[in-house]
């Protein structure tokens, strides 16, 4: 049959043809709809976790810090299946709303913004809908890693990271920032390493 | 091999089906247009050697599609540029009602490497956040701006020597509409899986062994930890030319027996000129290697005069002159991934390539000795200084490029190796075809052995250069800070060649990603400074710098550096792999 098809040149076109319409027709289609309807809010509530080597549901990725103290929360949000969210974040001594960002390029990366929360600190987390206000997702968290930031410079109390040491050259020579100004390393790391060793 | 690879790949190709559907019917037009253009210029060849030759040519019509593209929408404005676009597609296809032959093993077998390989190699795409390395923040740039003002830039940072790829992508990104990012991860995938098929055709012409051809493409697609790492590069360019360079190739050897076919030699020599135009637009170096190929294969044709015996000494003379190259090249570190890229995972196939070789220069050895040439060649430009006003001092081709390059007459010896096995097993069991086939068959069972044992569908840890935590951070810093802030990233030098200036700064993290995403200025500086150090603060607050990005990376910038002095870099943003300082105390040192 498909060797007919691909023996005949008039049914060519056509099936070719065919093919290329239905997908323009289906892309319109689609574009059309994405472009009047937001994601459509989950039925009911999906429980979330801290996010494990594959990311496919929604999860946590980490918590940080910015400047002004306020914890940050970064969430990998499968894109298809999540309308505009803030997040409610009930702990001990009360809730607050964390303000979400989606990353334009990848709109799978977003973080949220909001109270600072301490470490060992047990939060629920619930992913709330802008529009309707309809909870999406919930999940209970134990912070145990916020990360980071300098202690004395934000006046915080000391957090610890959870991310793995990374192994580091020690610099031990002061470099100038200027793009201009060569590496003072001694020994030249060739770019483009093979697979799987960092240079 | 990881069972769940075939999985992973499924699962990615639903997740990028829109836009595996798009790129899929681009080059299935441009497979279509090339295939009724080449039964009219070239008769006389099978239905698996039409669609092996047309896999690679699909690249000429697409190209010439995205300049209608491009010259539509600057002459008569974007929608016009669309719908001339869209009904190029369209016509094009009544216009062509070409008579295509019925299936056969050959070309069944390859359909079903396509369709494989497609699957495997989408598994890359499970776990990629972002193309791969410091290029592809440099590519996806370019895209953008060439893909929102449908024209190609030429401003200081225009011009670029790679502008087909960019081009091509960018007409991709603004007819359907798709993510860049999406478009350039599943481009290059859906590019390793194409891009071995057009082989089948040279050893097919060269041999008349379909398995000679077949083990090509097997060679070429999983044999080698090339073509597929150039992703972890992110050299979407360099692999998009490959495409072009096989169907340039295998031009010149339809040209060379034009005797075996009915051609009509002028269309021919005018398709050959445009592939190499369009080589040469998608990456300037294939000029290089084709000159390369041209002058291998020349010095090669004369051996067709020589004695049984003397072709034996040129071959252990080109043998003895690879292994000096090697030992060469071994002792500068800056060459040396070259062979540690082939030594590490591609051993077990050096060894039966060169087993195989043995095979290939007793019953191809023209074809042998033009293929050793050209790698004795390949290896030889590394040494070959080369002054471009603007780029400084280079080498004719440079290290990646020839350990990407490496794979194609390595490859195609595997092929010829086989065919001249068959036929020596033939001479050896002359009552029976069953021991020779069973011999040929060894080669195949070995390179998918060595695929499953050896073999990565997923990116590396070595060029995964952005994280999650990366993407927050840039994301905070565009809504927070002015669009003059200057950022301050870490970069390392860039070392391919043995001549580059130590100035040549490459991306070291997710911070190189800052400028092709938000826009913000960056100023690349050595990754090892030590911010705790007086002269360091003086010079960043003379640029002046702004802030101070640190990404996850091994080789970003030292957090402790910065931690350890509060008076100067005060911390704005941190998760664990991606943190953000600002330069204070700027006027009181």
């Amino acid at each position: 049959m498909i060797g007919k098809l691909f023996s005949n040149p008039k049914w060519m076109a056509l099936g070719a043809l065919g093919i290329i319409l239905i997908a323009f027709l289906g892309w319109a289609g689609w574009r059309i709809l994405s472009l009047r309807t937001d994601p459509q809010p989950t039925p009911r509530p999906v429980v979330f976790t801290y996010c494990g080597a594959d990311l496919e549901e929604i999860c946590v990725l980490s918590f940080g810090r910015d400047g002004n103290g306020d914890t940050v929360i970064n969430l990998f949000v499968p894109e298809k299946e999540f309308p505009a969210f803030y997040l409610k974040v009930i702990r001990l001594n009360g809730e607050s709303l964390f303000e979400c960002h989606v990353n334009d390029a990848l709109p799978e990366s977003v973080y949220c913004l909001g109270d600072a929360v301490n470490l060992e600190e047990r939060l629920e987390i619930s992913v709330i809908s802008e529009e309707g206000d309809t909870l999406l997702a919930t999940g209970r968290f134990t912070v145990t890693g916020i990360l980071i930031a300098s202690a004395s410079a934000l006046d915080q109390p000391s957090t610890v990271s959870t991310s793995t040491p990374k192994p580091r050259t020690t610099p031990t020579k002061t470099g100038t920032p200027a793009s201009k100004t060569p590496d003072p390393e001694t020994t030249l790391t060739p770019s483009y390493p093979n697979y799987p060793s960092y240079p | 091999m990881d069972a769940n690879i075939l999985l992973d790949g499924l699962h990615a190709i639903v997740d990028y089906a829109w836009t595996l559907t798009c790129i899929l019917l681009l080059l299935i037009w441009g497979y279509i247009i090339i295939r009724g253009m080449l039964s009219k210029i070239l008769t006389g060849l099978t239905e698996a050697e039409y669609f092996s030759l047309s896999a690679a040519g699909w690249i000429l019509p697409v190209s010439v599609w995205t300049v209608l593209l491009f010259l539509g929408s600057s002459l008569f404005g974007e929608l016009a540029g669309k719908i001339i676009a869209v009904g190029v597609l369209l016509l094009a296809l009544i216009l062509v009602p070409k008579r295509i032959g019925q299936f056969s093993l050959p070309i069944t077998t390859l359909i079903l490497f396509f369709v494989i390989s497609l699957i495997l190699r989408f598994a890359f795409l499970q776990k990629a956040i972002f193309p791969s390395y410091f290029d592809s923040a440099e590519h996806y740039r370019l895209i953008r701006e060439i893909s929102e003002n449908i024209s190609i830039p030429t401003g200081a940072s225009g011009l670029y020597y790679h502008v087909g790829y960019h081009v091509i992508t960018s007409a991709l990104v603004n007819l359907f509409q798709l993510n860049i990012i999406e478009v350039m991860l599943a481009f290059g995938q859906i590019l390793l899986a194409v891009l071995p098929l057009s082989l089948f055709f040279i050893l097919k012409r060269e041999t008349d062994s379909n398995a000679a051809g077949l083990l090509t493409v097997l060679l070429a697609g999983f044999g080698w930890h090339m073509p597929a790492h150039l992703l972890n590069w992110g050299k979407y360019p360099a692999l998009l030319s490959l495409v072009s360079i096989h169907f340039v190739i295998i031009l010149a050897c339809i040209l060379w027996r034009s005797g075996q076919f009915q051609t009509q030699k002028p269309r021919l020599y005018l398709l050959l000129g445009f592939g190499i135009l369009v080589s040469a637009l998608i990456h300037t170096r294939s000029l290089i290697f084709f000159a390369i190929l041209f002058v291998a294969f020349m010095l090669s044709s004369k051996s067709e005069q020589l004695s049984t015996q003397f072709r034996s000494i040129i071959f252990g003379l080109f043998l003895g002159i690879i292994v000096i190259e090697i030992i060469v090249i071994r002792q500068n570190s800056v060459f040396n991934p070259l062979l540690e890229g082939y030594a590490k995972t591609d051993l077990w196939m050096l060894a039966l390539v060169l087993l195989l070789s043995f095979f290939a220069i007793h019953f191809h050895a023209r074809q042998t000795l033009s293929l050793l040439l050209t790698i004795i060649l390949l290896l030889l430009t590394l040494f070959v200084p080369l002054t471009l006003p603007g780029y400084g001092t280079q080498t004719l081709l440079d290290r990646p490029y020839i350990q990407m390059v490496m794979y194609l007459p390595l490859s195609i010896l595997g092929g010829l190796g086989i065919s001249g096995l068959t036929q020596w097993s033939k001479r050896l069991f002359l009552n029976s075809s069953l021991p020779a086939r069973l011999i040929a068959l060894i080669p195949f069972v070995l390179v998918i052995l060595n695929a499953g044992l050896q073999r990565e569908f997923y990116p590396s840890d070595c060029c995964q250069l952005i994280t999650h935590d990366d993407l927050a951070a840039i994301t905070w810093l565009d809504e927070t800070l002015s669009p003059e802030a200057k950022i301050l990233i870490a970069s390392t030098s860039l070392y391919v060649t043995a001549f580059e200036a130590p100035e040549t700064r490459a991306g070291a993290d997710g911070g190189v990603w800052i400028t092709p995403l938000i826009s913000r200025p960056t100023i690349p500086a050595w990754q090892g400074l030590s911010f705790d150090q007086l002269d360091s603060h003086v010079q960043l607050c003379d640029q002046p710098v702004d802030y101070v990005y640190v990404g996850g990376m091994p080789q970003s910038f030292d957090a402790d550096s910065l931690d350890a002095a509060p008076n100067w870099y005060q911390p704005v943003f941190s998760l664990p792999l991606a943190k953000i300082y600002r330069v204070v105390g700027c006027e009181t040192p």
